[in-house]
């Protein structure tokens, strides 16, 4: 038993599925199409169908132009030929370049060349040589600074153990212990 | 003294494009080759007078404008407003062909039937979509060539693809899957 199913499809759907066809579509279109494809056989068969006339007009051969026509031009405008000379292709060459994106790209080409090839052949920095007087002064100097921390912890420690512990918390205990004692005692 | 050498390399590179945008647009190749003729000519008379870099737009668009006179004085050129179908996307958007929308329906097209179809269109779609699709063209320099906004470009594009499609059905022969 088949079907028969009107299928509709939403003009802005039509027109995605024809831009993808035809390869001009965005990356949100493509996905949209790609999943309504997937869903639906009539989206499948359109953008087949579309994808089928793209393929064939992409591939439609270009005519030359006859030899006769440009011949006449030139003998209308009294017209020099260059063609196959070597400085004729050497202008041609030289017009090609700068008339398209080449010149732009080359140049960028050419701006990334040199940075690179900085990095990879510039001279490294010398490292710098110390002398035996040099390194002596350093060891000295670095137990000077060892030696004046020492002195700083020391006396620190000094400090707390004899006067703050000693002193101020000794007294405090010892006052303390007094109390405790008289009140066990009862005296 | 460039002006040789700048002409020399104009028409190597562009005079192809020309002859095929012309044989299109004239749908004649003997009248294709009098337009082609008489761009070459006007772009040496022209040659120390515009940028070199918008040649290639300054000679589509030559093309374009005396293809558009010769077929005016003819009177063969008309707008063909009426040609375009303005409801092809509800009348296309059913293609539940016998009742199955399950078989497909293959196209068999030759190059001369697709040559044909792309004729048969109006000359205000079929322009913008020879220059895009056959010569290569971005929409800005269509844009350009034809003196038109970048926006009609896009929807004449989009309504020649849809044209066409409609055009070629005339030559579709079915194969059942």
């Amino acid at each position: 038993m088949q079907e028969n199913i009107s299928n509709k499809i939403d003009a802005k759907l039509i027109d995605k599925i024809i831009s993808v066809a035809y390869r001009d579509g965005s990356m949100t279109d493509k996905i949209i199409v790609a999943w309504k494809a997937a869903g639906d056989d009539n989206v499948k068969n359109l953008l087949e169908e579309y994808r089928a006339t793209f393929n064939k007009v992409s591939k439609l051969k270009q005519v030359d132009l006859p030899e006769y026509v440009t011949e006449k031009v030139e003998e209308k405008i009294g017209f020099q030929k260059s063609e196959g000379s070597f400085s004729g292709n050497i202008t041609f060459s030289f017009f090609n370049i700068f008339s398209g994106k080449a010149v732009p790209v080359a140049a960028a080409g050419i701006v990334i060349l040199a940075f690179v090839s900085f990095l990879i052949f510039r001279e490294p920095v010398p490292a710098h040589k110390y002398t035996k007087a040099e390194i002596e002064l350093a060891e000295y100097q670095l137990k000077q600074s060892l030696a004046i921390v020492g002195k700083v912890f020391t006396k620190a420690e000094k400090n707390f153990s004899q006067d703050i512990l000693n002193k101020q918390l000794n007294r405090r205990l010892n006052k303390g212990y007094y109390l405790v004692n008289n009140i066990l005692t009862g005296g | 003294m460039l002006s040789p050498a700048k002409f020399d390399f104009l028409i190597k590179k562009y005079k192809n494009k020309i002859f095929n945008y012309a044989i299109y647009m004239m749908k004649d190749q003997m009248d294709a080759e009098d337009v082609t003729q008489e761009v070459l000519i006007r772009t040496w008379q022209n040659i120390d007078k515009f940028n070199f870099n918008a040649a290639k737009a300054w000679m589509m668009r030559t093309t374009h404008n005396l293809c558009i006179d010769y077929l005016r004085r003819n009177n063969i050129y008309t707008k063909k407003e009426t040609d375009v179908d303005e409801d092809y996307n509800e009348s296309f958007a059913d293609h539940s062909i016998d009742g199955n929308p399950h078989k497909a329906a293959e196209l068999l097209i030759t190059e001369d039937e697709i040559k044909d179809a792309i004729n048969n269109l109006p000359e205000r779609l079929k322009s913008p979509f020879v220059l895009y699709e056959l010569q290569g063209f971005k929409y800005k320099e269509i844009g350009k060539i034809l003196d038109v906004p970048l926006n009609t470009v896009k929807v004449n594009i989009l309504r020649a693809r849809k044209q066409l499609q409609k055009e070629l059905k005339k030559y579709a022969r079915e194969y059942f899957k």
